[in-house]
């Protein structure tokens, strides 16, 4: 089967240490605009548009905040090792599972989506640009651990 | 499509646990292949058959819906 992309089992419950604080820290970065001055450091950076200087320059090094790049690395991090590592169990019904999820979870995330780009705008859009680097990944682990779930319980109670 | 993998399985005296072992899948598997959710792939499929010693054929049935 296609298991040759997934990672081993074992990843799966580190995955959730590092994406479950990442997302939780970055739903309350989104809503409170968090500042830790200590994480403003210099970063090099390929493009960049610095506030004294409107034109977007190419390589050089600037002063930024980068606890918004850390959060969304903990989530994107930690969300692939949730989602793409193989169940103990992993076999042909689990990879079926986990196709139709990933097909459940971009149409519902373009759906969702394409009804935010008539509702929303500005800044408010701007959040939503923010939540939608993430929502893919977040939508297929939820639909996937739950379908995951449900017929592992309904193994339980036959026979 | 039909099977007859919950008959055979009782014939030959196997819990779905004990099933899923010898053919190297999960429990999940097998129960929802005799619920009618899932259909194997071939090697499965010719898996149950040698397991319960039986072709093919007579564990799985085609149906007419199956044909569209």
């Amino acid at each position: 089967m296609n298991t040759k992309f997934l990672l081993s089992s074992k990843f799966k419950k580190y995955g959730w240490l590092i994406l479950i604080p990442g997302v939780v820290l970055g739903i309350l970065y989104m809503i409170f605009d968090i500042h830790l001055d200590f994480l403003s450091i210099n970063v090099f950076a390929i493009s960049f548009d610095e506030s004294t200087r409107p034109n977007r320059e190419l390589f050089g090094f600037i002063e930024d905040n980068i606890l918004n790049e850390v959060l969304g690395l903990f989530i994107i991090i930690g969300g692939l090792m949730v989602a793409f590592s193989k169940e103990y169990d992993e076999d042909e019904f689990i990879s079926r599972m986990r196709l139709e999820s990933l097909v459940w979870a971009i149409l519902w995330n373009y759906g969702l989506l394409a009804i935010a780009f008539i509702l929303f705008y500005e800044s408010s859009f701007l959040s939503v640009m923010v939540y939608s680097m993430f929502t893919p990944l977040i939508l297929f682990i939820l639909r996937f651990n739950w379908l995951i779930w449900k017929s592992r319980k309904s193994v339980k109670h036959e026979e | 499509m039909k099977n007859s993998i919950k008959v055979e399985r009782a014939r030959n005296n196997l819990t779905q646990a004990r099933l899923s072992d010898l053919a190297g899948v999960s429990r999940q598997t097998i129960n929802s292949m005799e619920l009618g959710k899932y259909v194997p792939s071939t090697v499965l499929a010719l898996k149950l058959s040698a397991i319960f010693k039986t072709p093919v054929n007579e564990i799985f049935e085609l149906e007419k819906e199956d044909w569209k």
